[in-house]
């Protein structure tokens, strides 16, 4: 699904530059969970940015379902986001003034959906996740682990086939971090790529593979 | 449209959540929409909404143009002239707007008249209610005298009675025969005072009058333009000049203008610059807006962020924003229309500013679907303008740096505000210029208010009377009448002169051409040219108009006396420099119409001092005064058909204190009513109304201005502050006192300040020319104005910059330094 070859990324300081990433080279199959972890200022985050298209500037190759981000234009590169991935926050980001059912109706609009198509995909949603008697909330009227869990439905109601998820759980309890992972857990059993970046070992054991990261380069894969 | 409906959905709940920042927005930008709209609509009906006639794109108006300009008032010669041009025009009519008494039937009344000849109906689209209009027969010397009534008049006068056609009315001492009713749609009070009545302008055919005392419109043939009809007029002066020898000069012709362009080309220009100037204010308006919303932008980069991540493209993000902008202009616009509509109405019932087609105290001034249009326009229009900048600014935040978790510090100092600094720099440039302008008019207003007329206004009254009546038609007789009226009127208590004129000063006059008895006769058929006016004896006295050299008119100076006239000394020092005019008589305007052909040579008797009759800001030009009681018959025929006479008394006391004790008299006096009965303050106010209108306007802009100036550099200092917050704890940390810290504040305001100041004093200066013609008494770059604007505006600015650097100054460097 997705093959990172020489993929490197830097910023300039003062007169030399100063490396995020140095010669990633990865690939990822279809259906795997991926963690990818590693110390602060790793480039965990600057990686999976990278592979949700959020940021664009950097050097080598990236493919995804064979298509090669590296050589297309921004809004290409736009149009295989919108169809294929679902990001999750750690800090959730769900949009303040809209209400659940609204905040999970958005990237289906933004895909150009009809109406009638969303609200029932929507519903669905709703459904599976079992929060319908929530739907009319705003996020300041839901739990931290309810709003992460509205993240996740947000991630996927577009159907993606591939869940970028920058520490998911990072501002979760224990309980509430162990029931996002099961959804994760879930959702891969059912056949979506994930790749996870996490500072936890056990988040990391729901996968099936573990790419550790150092100062931008790939230490253990 | 769902999505949109999306968007308008999100955006109505996002201004509703904060309404500190909507209804400031809402309210600057009422303001500036507002402002427009009112001035639009303005614009609407004096210059836009086609008149009341049918097909009037092809309507046009018949001018004499010569170096000095063009002017449409006709001569008998003239018209019979311009109606032979029947290749290009058709249905050319003569009219003019008089006073005529009604009397018998009740209360004498002074009614408006248009005297007109029979194709002013047809040219106009005049509908007939009942009955008809005037024939050709009765449009000629000699021809039956009919009348034809408004609607509103018969409905008024009559009773709306179905059987006044054919009855007969007395209309100044004539009989007339009611003929026809013209229905209700037929307006012409836009385009002068509406009209009670209309009676036939009955003008010879073969009259060779050159006298110029009407107006004359026509219809462009079908498939003639007017370019076409232009040049056959233009042709066709050769062919008048063969035809009248000396009538007119080589370098004046004729022309046609369309007919309500006729009306209007004078103030054009007036409000075009108007239209200009609040356009200033709804940029400033703009730009605060705008920077508003940048500070927005900069708070919602969060949300923007996660949209763009979770599938939206930039031109979705661009239009969500947009669409916001939008609907906070449309309210404002909304809210502006009315406050600037009622506000333009209110400030019309005070001062028209002379401005035609706007009716009484501004009744024509409507929301048409112009208006409507172009208040839907600029609302849209400015939400796009304000809101692109932001919304490109907001949609081009970088996902990855705004999404990351491990932000650090932001540390955004300065380098954010760019935009937001230009704004301000291009609002305090804007509002520069604007308040140039108002302050040069109201330096015009002022040397207005300051110039010496030449008379004295103050305890002034004025009224007119219609002289109508066989009795009045002879010179002797109106003498008779006003001998009797002054004493009359003088013995009053609290009266101390009065007299009779045919022209108040500032109220138009004649002129008429003379030539110097004795003096060589040069190319020109006559020496000169002046303003000529009839005057009882006590007229100089009552405005308080000194005698330079000689005597005024006495009770002694009748027909039958030697024939004199008394001229100004602009007319003697015009015409006779060093030399002494009372050493001279004059021929007034023997030759120029059949009824100056008994004029007598009159001795110049007196010099008295110029007075400004042709406006304040207009120096006073030659002029001279004939005796009432020695005005020849024909002329004074003349006279009485052309024009009311007017009643003027010096009082000791409040003038409009004597105004019913006056009319009383004047009633027992002559039998006839008076109408327009005035202070002579309020004529002399009447006259600068537009000069007063445009500075009131001006200064409501420049205002504005200003205010949304400071709000605008406020709010940019009060937000940089806050952001700096941290910055200015580290600075306080390593030793900076409060002092440093306000005054660092203090300098990135004023510098912005200043920035706009500059480019505004330059701007100014360029567009200096604009203004000039409306300009008295100041020049277009005086000096005072651009220093002193600039500085006030600069301590303004430095008001409102030193509230946010007090407060920076006070900032607790461990609460700042805490600060994230």
């Amino acid at each position: 699904m997705i093959t990172v070859s020489h993929l490197e990324k830097s910023i300039k300081t003062g007169a030399g530059e100063t490396f995020l990433l140095r010669r990633i080279n990865i690939t990822v199959k279809p259906g795997e969970f991926v963690s990818i972890m590693g110390p602060s200022g790793a480039g965990k985050s600057t990686l999976l940015h990278i592979l949700g298209m959020h940021d664009t500037d950097w050097r080598g190759e990236y493919e995804l379902h064979s298509q090669p981000i590296h050589s297309l234009r921004q809004k290409d590169r736009l149009a295989l986001q919108k169809k294929h991935i679902g990001f999750v926050f750690q800090s959730y980001h769900l949009l303040d003034n809209l209400t659940v059912y609204e905040n999970l109706e958005v990237p289906l609009s933004y895909r150009d959906v009809p109406r009638a198509q969303r609200q029932s995909i929507v519903s669905d949603v709703l459904d599976r996740f079992q929060i319908v008697g929530k739907k009319d909330l705003y996020p300041s009227q839901l739990s931290g682990g309810q709003q992460q869990l509205v993240g996740v439905a947000r991630a996927i109601v577009a159907s993606p086939s591939l869940i970028l998820a920058d520490e998911p759980t990072g501002n979760l309890h224990s309980d509430q971090a162990k029931e996002i992972m099961e959804l994760f857990k879930k959702l891969n059993d059912e056949g979506t790529t994930i790749i996870q970046v996490t500072h936890s070992e056990t988040n990391a054991q729901y996968g099936n593979r573990i790419i550790k990261l150092r100062d931008g380069w790939i230490v253990n894969d | 449209m769902d999505q949109l409906a999306q968007d308008l959905r999100y955006a109505l709940r996002t201004l509703v959540k904060t309404p500190g920042f909507t209804s400031v927005a809402i309210l600057t930008l009422a303001i500036g929409i507002g402002a427009n709209a009112a001035i639009f609509s303005v614009v609407n009906a004096v210059l836009l909404k086609p008149g009341p006639f049918s097909d009037p794109d092809r309507l046009v108006m018949f001018m004499n143009t010569s170096p000095q300009g063009s002017g449409s008032n006709a001569s008998p010669a003239k018209y019979q002239h311009w109606r032979e041009q029947t290749s290009v025009v058709q249905d050319v009519a003569a009219f003019r707007n008089n006073v005529v008494n009604f009397t018998g039937g009740g209360i004498p009344e002074q009614l408006r008249a248009g005297e007109v000849t029979a194709d002013y109906f047809r040219l106009l689209g005049a509908p007939v209610f009942r009955g008809r209009t005037f024939s050709a027969e009765e449009a000629r010397p000699g021809g039956e005298r009919v009348v034809v009534l408004s609607h509103a008049f018969w409905r008024r006068r009559f009773a709306s009675d179905p059987e006044v056609i054919g009855k007969t009315l007395s209309l100044s001492g004539d009989p007339h025969t009611v003929v026809g009713i013209i229905g209700p749609t037929f307006d012409v009070g836009e385009f002068g005072p509406p009209l009670d009545v209309w009676v036939a302008f009955q003008l010879d055919p073969n009259s060779t009058d050159q006298g110029h005392y009407f107006s004359a419109a026509g219809r462009l043939k079908p498939g003639v333009t007017l370019e076409q009809a232009q040049a056959q007029l233009d042709r066709s002066a050769g062919d008048y000049r063969r035809k009248f020898p000396r009538t007119l000069d080589d370098n004046e012709s004729f022309s046609v203008t369309p007919f309500q362009e006729a009306f209007v080309k004078d103030v054009r220009q007036t409000l075009l610059v108007l239209a200009g100037a609040v356009a200033f204010v709804l940029l400033i308006a703009c730009a605060n807006v705008a920077n508003l919303l940048l500070v927005r932008a900069t708070g919602r980069r969060r949300e923007i962020a996660v949209r763009a991540a979770i599938g939206a493209g930039r031109g979705r993000l661009i239009r969500q924003l947009l669409t916001e902008s939008v609907l906070l202009s449309v309210a404002g616009g909304a809210l502006g229309l009315v406050l600037g509509f009622l506000g333009i109405r209110a400030l019309l019932a005070i001062n028209t500013a002379g401005l035609p087609r706007l009716g009484r105290d501004g009744s024509l001034v409507s929301m048409d679907w112009r208006v409507l249009g172009f208040a839907i326009v600029v609302s849209i229009g400015t939400g796009i303008l304000f809101g692109l900048i932001p919304a490109l600014h907001g949609s081009r935040t970088s996902l990855s740096e705004t999404l990351k978790e491990s932000s650090g510090r932001s540390g955004t100092g300065f380098r954010h505000n760019k935009s937001r600094s230009l704004l301000v720099v291009a609002e305090m440039a804007l509002a520069l210029i604007l308040l140039v302008g108002s302050a040069l008019l109201i330096r015009t207003s002022m040397a207005l208010g300051a110039v010496n007329p030449g008379y004295d206004a103050d305890n002034v009254l004025t009224m007119r009377m219609s002289l109508s009546g066989p009795r009045f038609l002879q010179s002797a007789g109106v003498e008779q009448m006003v001998r009797d009226g002054r004493a009359r009127i003088e013995a009053l208590p609290g009266v101390e002169r009065a007299s009779a004129t045919c022209c108040i000063p500032l109220e138009g006059g004649y002129g008429l051409p003379f030539n110097i008895v004795g003096r060589p006769q040069g190319k020109e058929p006559f020496h000169g040219g002046g303003g000529w006016a009839t005057v009882s004896p006590g007229y100089f006295e009552v405005f308080r108009i000194p005698v330079k050299r000689g005597r005024t008119f006495t009770d002694r100076d009748v027909a039958g006396a030697p024939a004199v006239v008394i001229i100004n000394e602009a007319m003697a020092k015009q015409f006779w420099k060093e030399r002494d005019p009372l050493n001279d008589r004059l021929v007034i305007g023997r030759g120029i119409m059949q009824e100056f052909a008994g004029e007598p040579e009159r001795q110049i008797i007196g010099v008295v001092a110029d007075s400004r009759d042709g406006g304040l800001n207009r120096n006073p030009s030659p002029k001279m005064f004939i005796p009432q009681a020695q005005v020849p018959d024909p002329v004074n025929a003349l006279n009485v058909r052309l024009t009311p006479m007017a009643w003027v008394v010096r009082t000791r006391v409040p003038p409009l204190s004597l105004s019913a004790a006056v009319q009383e008299q004047l009633r027992q006096a002559s039998g006839l009513p008076v109408s327009e009965v005035r202070a002579m303050t309020e004529v002399v106010s009447r006259s600068t109304s537009r000069e007063r209108f445009n500075m009131l306007l001006m200064t409501v802009f420049g205002a504005s201005a200003l205010l949304l100036a400071a709000i605008g550099i406020y709010g940019l200092m009060a937000y940089s502050v806050q952001q700096r917050t941290q910055e200015i704890g580290i600075r306080m940390a390593l030793g900076a006192m409060a002092g440093d810290v306000r005054n660092m504040v203090v300098f990135h305001g004023m510098r912005l300040a200043l920035a706009g100041v500059v480019i505004g004093v330059a701007a100014a200066l360029a567009l200096a020319r604009v203004i000039t013609g409306f300009l008295y008494g100041v020049q277009a770059r005086d000096p005072g104005v651009f220093v002193g604007i600039p500085i006030l505006l600069s301590l303004v600015a430095l008001l409102a910059v030193w509230f946010p650097a007090r407060r920076a100054s006070r900032v607790a460097p461990v609460i700042a330094l805490r600060t994230e």
